[in-house]
């Protein structure tokens, strides 16, 4: 037998049956060049079984979510006739001038925030702020991100800390898991404007990173990010603007510059602007905002 | 795998297709470690390892009451998480040509990572996964399976929907690659 015919790869792997490992056996004993080569192979696998992998994440958080995100993926039929249900139950309330009714206000604000949505809800007082409370805990992590971001705007300094400590609690890979995963299933790009909201209302970090996934996850989502960026940098207050310049600083995505270019001339963020736009084309036409436009291809 | 190790599952997998939830949990307590090891050890990165094994369970668990067991169901899950890994794999690489901005910088962002974590980690591992890396697609899958995953060629061959010949073939390329370029290693 040749050294060409020898089926070393096989042996190393048990995948010879009894004979043919024999015969292999026997060409080993006669040939050291084949044995060479299978002990470079044993060693091989030495070093790279060395290699360590990294630990395996905690189990039980690790059943829980994939139950969680299970449980959301499952049967979109239910969902649908629940939503169905709820807002038929909506008209029916409507008609009779019942109070709004907050699950379907809030799908429809994760869809677009409004300022009548969220009229609509403040008008609810108190009891709108437990219900929004209770709706971190909905099966539709859409909805659950609205409510997070009304309580944002309107609950008080305790009520938003507890929220803020929820997401956190998700953070912590021990922690309990209360909130559903945004970013994994394309349709989560309707998350964008409402997490954009959250990002600047609460300037959590968490919410950042959310919109970090949201801004991977695909190019719709992309779009919609700057959409709502853009409109808030737009913004008349000064703290929104500020955070959406934030926004553009750390998301890894094309903003248009124009759009910072307009913060140019504001007393409080014009510095700021300035340095960003240095930064990214790496010109300088100081508080020019012609130049900079004309430089930058103006407004597309 | 032991043939008594593919019997339990199989009998879980009927429990779960005859409707006990709790069976597929015990599925996934079992699996999730290897998993997870397996989609770290492809992707080099814990989060992104977390997310496809945690998604690879998910779609397992809407796919396994359609599951026949015309192959073992080790090898149909690691068939999933390798259809997910690609899936992933190909929308990064999608998005990574949309967009130069964010090409340019996650190089920056992965070249202070690997400065970084060249620091930390051991000369050999870096180098071990550089290797792994530029292994083509195919060979680093059937070799990360062989190898860390101890599955045999029929399985690998069931996992990647390939034949037994391909699975071979592959591995011995592979190792080749990997003894020239680790040979001072050795």
């Amino acid at each position: 037998m040749s050294c060409a015919d020898v089926r070393l790869d096989e042996y190393l792997d048990g995948e010879l049956a009894e004979a043919d490992r024999a015969i292999v056996d026997g060409h080993l004993a006669s040939c050291a060049a084949c044995r060479a080569e299978l002990e470079q192979s044993r060693k091989l696998e030495r070093v790279l079984q060395s290699v360590p992998s990294g630990a395996a994440p905690d189990a039980d958080r690790f059943v829980q979510s994939v139950r969680a995100r299970s449980r959301r993926r499952l049967s979109p039929w239910p969902f649908a006739a629940a939503a169905a249900l709820l807002i038929g139950l909506a008209g029916v309330l409507l008609l009779q001038n019942r109070p709004v009714d907050i699950r379907s206000e809030l799908a429809s604000y994760a869809k677009k925030p409004t300022e009548e949505i969220e009229s609509r809800i403040r008008s609810t007082g108190h009891a709108g702020l437990g219900q929004l409370e209770k709706s971190l805990d909905d099966h539709d992590v859409k909805v659950q991100f609205a409510a997070a971001s009304l309580l944002f705007k309107m609950a008080d300094d305790a009520t938003r800390d507890r929220v803020l400590s929820r997401f956190q609690q998700k953070k912590e890979p021990n922690g309990t898991w209360t909130l559903s995963e945004p970013g994994t299933d394309d349709s989560d790009d309707e998350l964008v404007p409402v997490t954009v909201s959250l990002a600047v209302d609460g300037q959590d970090r968490w919410a950042m990173n959310v919109l970090q996934k949201l801004n991977r996850l695909n190019r719709q989502a992309q779009h919609k990010i700057v959409d709502s960026v853009v409109t808030l940098l737009h913004s008349t207050n000064v703290d929104i603007q500020r955070h959406a310049l934030e926004i553009v600083k750390k998301l890894e995505i094309e903003f248009p510059l124009p759009a910072v270019v307009d913060l140019l001339d504001s007393p409080e963020l014009g510095d700021e602007a300035l340095r960003f736009l240095r930064q990214e084309t790496k010109k300088d036409f100081g508080k020019d905002k012609e130049a900079w436009l004309k430089a930058i291809g103006g407004r597309n | 795998m032991s043939e008594g190790d593919a019997m339990v599952d199989a009998e879980l997998v009927l429990k779960f297709q005859g409707g006990e939830e709790s069976a597929y949990e015990t599925l996934v307590r079992k699996y999730m470690k290897d998993a997870y090891s397996f989609c770290l050890r492809l992707t080099h990165d814990a989060q992104e390892a977390e997310e496809l094994s945690q998604m690879g369970f998910v779609n397992a668990y809407r796919a396994l009451r359609g599951f026949r067991g015309e192959s073992s169901f080790k090898s149909w899950l690691y068939r999933i998480f390798i259809n997910q890994y690609r899936d992933r794999l190909r929308r990064t690489r999608r998005a990574e040509a949309r967009l130069a901005v964010v090409r340019e910088e996650s190089a920056r962002r992965q070249s202070s990572a690997a400065e970084e974590s060249s620091i930390h980690a051991s000369e050999l591992e870096e180098v071990v996964k550089n290797r792994m890396e530029r292994l083509p697609d195919r060979q680093r899958e059937v070799f990360t399976l062989h190898l860390y995953q101890g599955l045999d060629y029929n399985e690998i061959a069931a996992a990647l929907g390939c034949t037994y010949d391909d699975v071979k073939m592959n591995l011995s390329l592979a190792r080749k690659r990997l003894k020239e370029e680790l040979k001072g290693y050795l």
